[in-house]
Order: C-alpha cells, then sequence, then structure tokens
C-alpha cells in the first residue's frame, strides 16, 4: 500500500485502493487539458493551412503530377551524296548515368558490388567511380560517360543480371552520335555543327533546321489507383539531305590534290566540279580539311611539334581551328587572271564591239599612262578566238575599251562577281570589284584580262558555266533534294534559270574557242585523251607584284561542244621554280581528275575523228606555230 | 514506509494481512482492453499508412515495395509479445530490493545504470546512421537507439524518486531532488539527440508536477529553462537557421522538407485524396515515413483523417488518464503519468512541426512513423501501463 500514513488510517486498506490524491488527479487533469488545448489549437493549425494556403499548395502539388518527363532523342537527318552514298549518319550510343543516391543507400550495400561491375564493363577506374559517390553523394544524375557503344552497356547489363540485388544506381540514356563514314572527305561541304548549335560550317550548319527534328517527350503520372499512365509523343526524326556532291568524285579530286601537293606542292589548291547545265556541285575540294568525326581536333591539321608549342592556348587553337574549317573555294578571294578572258571576249560578242572576225594586233606591250603592260608574247596579227586560244592581253586591252569601263562592269556584274552567288554554304565571300568610278584606263585594261579586282573561286566557276551552257546563270548548290523521315521530299533544288548571261551564239563561240585553246592554244595539257576538252588557262600575279608570286589555274568544260561538267583548279603558289608561273601544274592537275572521274559521271571516252557538231569559225588553221609551242602565258 | 520494496514486504502490506481473504474471493482484475486495442489500432493504422506511402520510394530504390512495411512489421510483433509480456510481470518487481546487506540494490537502479552506460557509450562510438551517433547495432537486424531506452527508463525513475517519498516534492528541494537523479542521463541525451532530452525534460517537469501540492517552483523552473532554451537556440548555429527556416518557410532553402509537407496538408481537403493517392509521397517529400507521415495522412485521408488520428491519441490518453487515477499506487500512477507525458509531447510536437507551428526538429509520430526502437519502446512503456491496470480492481474504477 503505498497510501500516505494518514489516508490509509482514514479510509481503511480495503474501501480505497486509488492511491494518486484527487489533488494529483485534479492536476494531472490540468495537464491533460492543456494537451487537449494543444492538439486542437493543432487542429485550427491544419485547417488554418487549408483555408489560406489550400489553392496554391494545391496547384504546387498538381505541378508534381506529371512527374515521369522523359525525353526520347530524335535521330539528326541523314546526308547522303547524290547516289544514296551516306556521309553522315547517326549511330545508338549510350551514356551512363550514376545515381549515387541510390548507390549509397542502404549503408553503402550497393557501393563496392556496383563499382565493380561498372569497371568491369567500362573503361573506366574505380577511383574516379568512388569518387564521384563521394563527392556528389546526394546528386540522383550524374553522367558518368557519354557516347558508350550497345556492347559494353550490354556487358553491364549481364553483370548487372548476375548480381541483380547488389548492382544499383546504374541507368542508360540513349543517345544518337554523328558518324562520317568517310573521315575528313568533303569535309568543308558537309561541315559540322556544335552542340548549343551555334558553330558551324557546311551543309551541316546550312541545314539545321531541316537535319535537326524535334525531341520527343515520354510523361507519367499516376491515376487515382496509382497506375502509372504513360503517354507518348514519338521523336519526329531530321531530315535527311541529299547533296549533289558525288562521292566519287570527290574521292577522285581530293586524291589527286593530295598527289600534286605530295609532288609538287603549293600554298594552297582549290578544285569545284559543277554541272553547268543546273549549277549541281559534284565536288568542291582543297588541300585543307578536317577530321568530321572530330572537327575540333588539330591534330592532321598542324604538326606534332607546334601543337606541343601551342599547349592550351585557346586563342591560336581558335585561330588555327578557323583557319582549318575555311572553305577555300568559297572563301578564298584572289585575281582570276587569263580565265576571266573568256567573260571579256563573251561581252564584247554580246555588245557587238567584237565578232568572230574582229582582228587585234599585238606588239607584246602597251603603254598607258606610266605603266607598261606586258603580252606573253609578241603575237602580231590575232583574231578574237586566237586572241583566248594565245591568252593575247592586248586584244582584251582592246575589247575592254570598245566597251568602256560602264558596260564591262555591267558585265562583271551580270556574271554575278562581286555579288554572294547564293551557294547553299555559310559564309560566302563576294569578291572586290573596282568601283566604275575608278574604273580607269589602266584599270579597265588590266581588268579586262583578269587582274586588279578579287573573285571567288564559285563565281568564276558559275560565272563561266553560264557562258558555256549556252547563257543560263545557275545559282550553284550543294543539295538536291531533301527528304523528310516519312520518305516525302519537302525541298528540292530548283534547277531555274537566275539569270541569262549571254546569247546562245556567244556561248557557241567561246565553247569553239576554248575547245581549241585546249587542242592547240596555252591549255593543251588539260587534255583528256578520247574527250573533247574545252577550257581557258589562267596565270595571276597574286599582292604585291615585285615578290612575284603566282597563282595558276585553269577553268574547263567537258564535252567542249555540249559541256556536262565544268572544272575549275586554282593553284596558289607552285612550289617549284620552274612552273611557278605555269599554268601546267593546273592544266596537268585537271587532266588527272578528269580521266578519273568522267566515267563516273556518266561520260565515256570517243574513239577516232571529234565531231562537235559545231562548225568551227575562225581562221583554225592559221596558228600560228611559234606560239603554239609556248605555253607560258604569263601577262604584265 | 516505503523502505522496504522486496516483492514479499509490498504484497504483504497490499493485502493488509488479509490473505486468506482474497483468495477465497478472487478480485476481478481490470485489464484495459481499450487501451490495448487503441494501441494495436494505432500500430497498424502505422502499418499501412507506411506501406502507402513508402511503396513508391522502396521500390524505386531498394526493388521492394514492401520493404519498410515488413521492417516496421518486424519490430511491431517483436513489440507485441514484449508488449503482452511486460503486461504480466508485476511492474513492483523493477523496484524489489534485492542483495546482499550493504548492497542491496533494485533491477530499476541497475537498468538506470545501465542507460547511462549505454548511452556515454554512443557518444563515444556508435555506427553512425544519418550523421548523429544515435545508433547500437544489437545482431544482425536490430538497431536500437539507447536514447528511447533512456526515456523509458527515466519515466521509471522519476515516478521511483517521486513515489519514495512524494511529500519532499512540496519543497524546491525535493524537485532538485529529482533534477539531480535524472539530470546526468538527460545531459548525455541532449549531447546527442536535443529533441529527445527536450521531451525528457517535460517528463522531469510534469511527472512531479503531478505528484506536487506547491506550484511557484515550476513556474521559476519553467521560466529559467525556457530562458536557457533560448539562450542554447541562439548559440547553436544550426537551431538558429532553423528558426530562420520556420519563420519564411516558402523562401528559405532549407525548408524543403517542410514546405513539400505543408503542401500535402493542404492539398488533402477535407476528406483526402483517398488511400494511396498522395502525390507528394512520390520523392517530393524526403524521409516522408518518418517524421513527416502526418503530412501525407492528412494529404490522403483529409483533415477528417488527421482529426481522427488526433482523436485516437486523445482516447488512448484518455485511458492512460483513468489508469493513472486507479492506478494501485502512486508509483504505477506516475509511470503512467510519465508515458502519458511522452506520448502526448512527441504527438503534438512532430504535428507542430510539420505544420510549421514550430521550428522543425526531428521527432516521430509516436506508434505511426516508421522506426523500429521508436516503436518497440513504446509498446514497452504500454506493457507497463498494462501492467499498471491489469493491478487495478475492478470495482475501484467506478
Amino acid at each position: 500500500m503505498m497510501k500516505t500514513p494518514q489516508k490509509s488510517g482514514r479510509a481503511g486498506a480495503k474501501v480505497k485502493k486509488k492511491i494518486m490524491t484527487r489533488k494529483m488527479q485534479a492536476r494531472f487533469l490540468l495537464v491533460f487539458c492543456a494537451v487537449l488545448l494543444l492538439f486542437f489549437l493543432l487542429v485550427i493549425r491544419v485547417v488554418f493551412l487549408r483555408q489560406k494556403h489550400g489553392v496554391d499548395y494545391t496547384n504546387a502539388v498538381l505541378s508534381h503530377q506529371s512527374y515521369v518527363n522523359t525525353n526520347i532523342p530524335y535521330e539528326r537527318g541523314r546526308i547522303t551524296d547524290r547516289n544514296g552514298a551516306v556521309l553522315a549518319k547517326n549511330v545508338v550510343t549510350y551514356n551512363v548515368i550514376l545515381d549515387p543516391s541510390v548507390v549509397n543507400a542502404n549503408n553503402g550495400m550497393y557501393v563496392e558490388p556496383t563499382i565493380k561491375a561498372i569497371t568491369k564493363a567500362f573503361d573506366l577506374n574505380a577511383s574516379d567511380v568512388r569518387s564521384v559517390l563521394t563527392e556528389k553523394a546526394d546528386s540522383m544524375y550524374y553522367i558518368l560517360l557519354k557516347g558508350r557503344p550497345y556492347e559494353e552497356v550490354s556487358r553491364f547489363k549481364e553483370l548487372q543480371e548476375e548480381n541483380h540485388k547488389l548492382v544499383k544506381g546504374v541507368w542508360f540514356e540513349t543517345v544518337f552520335t554523328r558518324v562520317y563514314p568517310y573521315g575528313s572527305l568533303a569535309s568543308h561541304v558537309i561541315g559540322f555543327v556544335n552542340s548549343d548549335q551555334s558553330m558551324g560550317t557546311g551543309i551541316e550548319y546550312q541545314y539545321n533546321s531541316y537535319l535537326t527534328g524535334k525531341p520527343g517527350r515520354e510523361s507519367g503520372y499516376y491515376d487515382n489507383e496509382l497506375n502509372l499512365i504513360k503517354k507518348t509523343w514519338p521523336a519526329e526524326d531530321g531530315d535527311t539531305i541529299i547533296s549533289t556532291i558525288d562521292i566519287a568524285v570527290q574521292t577522285a579530286v581530293e586524291k589527286n590534290i593530295k598527289k600534286f601537293n605530295e609532288e609538287t606542292g603549293c600554298e594552297n589548291i582549290g578544285v569545284i566540279v559543277m554541272n553547268p547545265n543546273n549549277g549541281e556541285i559534284y565536288a568542291m575540294a582543297s588541300n585543307e580539311g578536317f577530321d568530321l568525326n572530330n572537327p575540333f581536333d588539330l591534330t592532321g591539321y598542324v604538326d606534332a611539334e607546334t601543337l606541343l608549342e601551342i599547349g592550351d592556348d585557346e586563342r591560336t587553337k581558335n585561330d588555327l581551328r578557323n583557319r582549318m574549317w575555311r572553305n577555300f573555294c568559297m572563301l578564298y578571294t584572289f585575281e582570276p587572271g587569263s580565265t576571266f578572258k573568256c567573260l571579256t571576249v563573251a561581252a564584247a560578242l554580246e555588245e557587238g564591239v567584237a565578232g568572230s572576225d574582229s582582228k587585234y594586233f599585238c606588239s607584246g606591250l602597251a603603254e598607258m599612262d606610266d605603266f607598261k603592260i606586258h603580252c606573253n608574247a609578241r603575237h602580231e596579227n590575232v583574231n578574237l578566238e586566237e586572241s583566248l586560244m594565245y591568252s593575247c592581253n592586248m586584244a582584251m586591252i582592246d575589247i575592254a575599251g570598245k566597251l568602256g569601263r560602264s558596260t564591262f562592269r555591267s558585265y562583271q556584274d551580270r556574271f554575278g562577281l562581286g555579288a554572294k552567288t547564293g551557294i547553299d554554304l555559310p559564309a560566302e565571300e563576294s569578291g572586290i570589284l573596282i568601283d566604275v568610278s575608278k574604273l580607269n584606263e589602266v584599270e579597265l585594261a588590266t581588268s579586262s584580262f583578269g587582274q586588279g579586282f578579287n573573285v571567288t573561286m564559285v563565281q568564276m566557276a558559275a560565272a563561266y558555266s553560264s557562258i558555256v551552257n549556252g547563257g543560263y546563270y545557275y545559282t550553284p548548290h550543294v543539295v538536291k533534294k531533301i527528304i523528310n523521315a516519312n520518305g516525302a521530299t519537302v525541298y528540292e533544288a530548283k534547277n531555274t534559270i537566275s539569270a541569262r548571261t549571254v546569247s546562245k551564239s556567244t556561248a557557241e563561240f567561246i565553247r569553239n574557242a576554248t575547245y581549241r585553246t585546249v587542242e592547240e592554244g596555252t591549255a593543251k595539257p588539260a587534255k583528256v585523251r578520247g574527250y573533247l576538252v574545252g577550257g581557258k588557262t589562267g596565270t595571276a600575279q597574286k599582292g604585291i607584284r615585285a615578290e612575284g608570286k603566282y597563282i595558276v589555274s585553269f577553268i574547263g568544260s567537258v564535252p567542249a561542244d555540249n559541256p556536262q561538267v565544268v572544272i575549275y583548279v586554282v593553284i596558289d603558289e607552285v612550289h617549284s621554280e620552274t612552273l611557278f608561273k605555269s599554268s601546267r601544274p593546273a592544266t596537268q592537275l585537271t587532266s588527272d581528275i578528269l580521266q578519273e572521274i568522267l566515267p563516273h559521271l556518266g561520260l565515256y571516252p570517243s574513239e577516232g575523228e571529234i565531231d562537235y557538231g559545231v562548225d568551227i569559225e575562225g581562221p583554225g588553221d592559221e596558228i600560228g606555230s611559234s606560239v603554239e609551242e609556248k605555253e607560258q602565258d604569263t601577262e604584265h | 514506509m516505503a523502505k522496504d520494496f522486496s516483492i514479499k514486504n509490498v504484497f504483504r502490506k497490499e493485502d493488509g494481512g488479509r490473505k486468506d481473504e482474497r483468495i477465497e474471493i478472487k478480485p476481478k482484475r481490470y485489464f484495459d482492453y481499450t487501451l490495448l486495442f487503441i494501441v494495436v489500432f494505432l500500430i497498424v493504422f502505422g502499418l499501412v499508412m507506411i506501406y502507402s506511402i513508402s511503396a513508391y520510394n522502396a521500390t524505386k530504390y531498394y526493388d521492394d515495395a514492401t520493404l519498410f512495411v515488413r521492417n516496421q512489421g518486424k519490430y511491431a510483433l517483436i513489440g507485441l509479445v514484449l508488449m503482452i509480456l511486460v503486461s504480466k510481470i508485476d511492474y513492483h518487481i523493477y523496484i524489489a530490493r534485492f542483495g546482499v546487506k550493504k548492497f542491496r540494490t533494485n533491477l530499476l537502479i541497475i537498468g538506470f545504470v545501465i542507460c547511462l552506460i549505454l548511452q556515454f557509450l554512443v557518444l563515444i562510438r556508435g555506427d553512425g546512421t544519418n550523421g548523429s551517433n544515435r545508433w547500437f547495432a544489437v545482431g544482425k537486424f536490430f538497431k536500437l537507439q539507447p536514447s528511447e531506452l533512456s526515456k523509458l527508463m527515466l519515466i521509471l525513475m522519476v515516478a521511483f524518486i517521486v513515489f519514495v517519498s512524494p511529500k519532499k516534492l512540496d519543497r524546491a528541494t525535493g524537485f532538485l531532488r529529482v533534477l539531480f537523479f535524472t539530470a546526468p542521463i538527460i545531459i548525455l541525451v541532449a549531447r546527442e539527440n536535443l529533441t529527445t532530452a527536450a521531451i525528457m525534460i517535460g517528463i522531469v517537469f510534469i511527472v512531479p508536477f503531478v505528484a506536487s501540492r506547491k506550484n511557484w517552483y515550476y513556474l521559476v523552473s519553467f521560466v529559467i529553462v525556457l530562458a536557457v532554451g533560448i539562450i542554447f537556440i541562439k548559440l547553436v548555429g544550426y537551431r538558429a537557421a532553423r528558426v530562420q527556416v520556420w519563420k519564411d518557410i516558402e523562401n528559405t532553402p532549407g525548408g524543403y522538407q517542410i514546405l513539400q509537407g505543408l503542401y500535402a496538408i493542404a492539398s488533402g481537403g477535407w476528406f483526402g485524396k483517398g488511400l494511396g493517392n498522395s502525390i507528394q509521397k512520390l520523392g517530393y517529400i524526403p524521409e516522408v515515413h518518418t517524421d513527416m507521415i502526418f503530412t501525407c495522412i492528412v494529404e490522403e485521408l483529409g483533415i477528417v483523417g488527421g482529426l481522427f488520428l488526433i482523436a485516437m491519441y486523445v482516447i488512448l490518453l484518455v485511458r492512460l488518464y483513468k489508469i493513472a487515477a486507479n492506478a494501485p499506487d502512486l508509483f504505477g500512477s506516475l509511470i503512467t503519468v510519465g508515458v502519458f507525458v511522452q506520448i502526448a509531447l512527441q504527438a503534438i510536437l512532430n504535428i507542430a512541426v510539420v505544420t510549421n507551428t514550430i521550428p522543425s526538429t526531428g521527432i516521430p509520430l509516436p506508434f505511426v512513423s516508421y522506426g523500429g526502437s521508436s516503436l518497440l519502446f513504446l509498446m514497452l512503456e504500454i506493457g507497463l501501463v498494462l501492467n499498471v491496470s491489469d493491478q487495478i480492481e475492478y470495482d475501484a474504477i467506478f
């Protein structure tokens, strides 16, 4: 009995067993009431929360409802050549995602087995994984590896299967990795685009909006029965781009450029092969390029020593990269030289200031103001055709003088010089022409044979094409067609004529003249057995005249009577003491390339006497034998 | 009196020498089945809610939807067995003296000393879950929090000290005596878990308060404790930060868990989204099945559901009040008051925290929150109370 002695004495043992006095009970009741009051206040608090924040907080919760929200990657459009050979495609790879919060769960019992499986399947150090697990312990999403192939992933999945209770917190994201099967081939045309699509070149950049698809989305939420309701919006893959590039032609061109550089060498070299009848570019190449699969890598562009010297200097590296990515055929401007004479003659024929029977006298030297302009030889009497065949500067000066500066200048515009051609590649140069007001006697004279103003290769190739095809100017382009994922054509390059440049008769005259230039004139090495090759050489002084640096070139068409292919070869500073101002390297290279590419383009050699279906006018038989032997055509 | 607590003596006194009569007329024993029922109900309710709320995360992280509910169920079953066992052991055994002449002691004192040692050891070493060293691994499957044992021991100890001489509480020194004996364990607990220590302080204050006949020194000491508490909060960095979070829950980064809990409470409405339909449990409230479980109960079962749960606690407390008021001796009464205080304080503090009524602190909802140690020791306490109720003679209740 634990009651107080008084109480037990008063009440007796049996009557009252209670030992907690009434006073204590009252105090306990007080405590109890306080507890009740607190509970009551808490209920009020809960109701208050509901009344005050019910709407806001319910909305906040509802925004959580679609809790699964995964992006489904789209596949970037492929790029093929004109015959369907794949130039750029995608392979499925996997990003390895680590969820350290899961791996570290349960007192870290998953850590070692998971690390073991990861290091077995992937090329990773256990210590690296461990440091991620400790440093990002609370993270739920850490990209451990990017772009791993399926084999490694399946190897990991097997390991996980074996030990599924302990290997946890690793999952995979499917990603597409861009692959260029031909490496650096046509790198300037195909180009690249960086991940945030802010920088790039070539088709990849220009046609990015077509190549880019729309990512799909998979969204899920729990319904009232706790079932996961999933909704999928499939990804829309990018469009496939069929380019005008012919991979065989491009390969042959790049191979010959490489061969030339190995045998002779030069500063720069550019080649364009195109279809003059619609502006499609079959091949566009230079001696430079980059690995499309790794466009930021400089190792192939500069030698290892230089690279070591640069080290981490990002600015120098970026400068080098910008140079590496530069498309010579579109961005390099130069004085075209004698190849421009075709344009001067065409303008003269159009304007009627010259005819096939026009005669010019070449004394080998012209004096204007304080300047002396030399011809490559003293041609004496030449007609219009011969002026092209032997590349006579004096005849051109005469013609340009007759045209007058404004007419001459208007023809430069008409041929698309001094303005961007509109080729469907990013960053095109427009060249620099001499303003009509400054086109004085000397400037006009030098301009007539292609000196004193700057053009790009694309401009010249397009302009020349428009002459030999009968006077139709087609905008040069590298994309033929774009097909969406369902196979529907969403874009087709319009082969519409963007301008008329010359008349058919003028075109015919130039075709004949250029044919004879190759057959009998300055461009003989450009001949290809079994084909009718027409064309014009060019040897232009470069920059400061005293330095004696030359750009040699050849522009030509095959077959000469009905051109299907136009080729333009430009060589900047041939590394040869004997050939540095000779057009022979250009014509020879052209011949080498044409020989390889013509059969690919469906043009087969014909044997025997050539009949090009055009009456050759002019003094075909009167070619001066003394000039014929001279292959040198320098202009001063 | 109260010098000799051997079982023999206690019984002899209780029987008042009328042993023969009591054998002939078997007294009607009162076993509080209502209490048992409510406790079992709360536990089962807790298991259902733990399953509902933890299934998503358990599947996500452990690939096992029933992981948490099975774990809790395991403790509940063991707890149930121990509870029934304890309810059959006469609670006087714990204070029955034994030993040789000069070293007479009782089980409670031995237990209390062991508890002190454990609490001390846990400070030195522990296996370090959640940063604080609050755990002791027992065998392979159990991890026990010695602080839970300390609470139980403290309840018994306070009840014992007061029971030995209730009249001493009439003077402040009597209360200081209680503080003197209990301070070491509270300080040790406070070193590693301040919230548990706060509840222990509550027990140490309220149990003597009930037994005392004076008020003034409670007022004085209450003011002192309040002052110390405020100073402590100001001094300890993370406590002060929590006050900042509490003041501006929506814009303070550290308030994420509580804010998400508030979203759950406020979005539940009067009748809730239905069992299993909580959205906030889907990874938005961290550790939702432990201290934050009340938020998802309200989200799923509504304010009405929350009210119902509070009502269950109130009924439980009413039963404890009845048992305390009718207990056969003051020791039994005070044990029951201690258990009452612990359950009431934990429930109130937990709900106050999750409704952002007070700054956040980690405290489980009694019987409902996931956590084996807490459940196990609560059930042991209920076992004690059931034994107290078992010794009430039937007629005493009415």
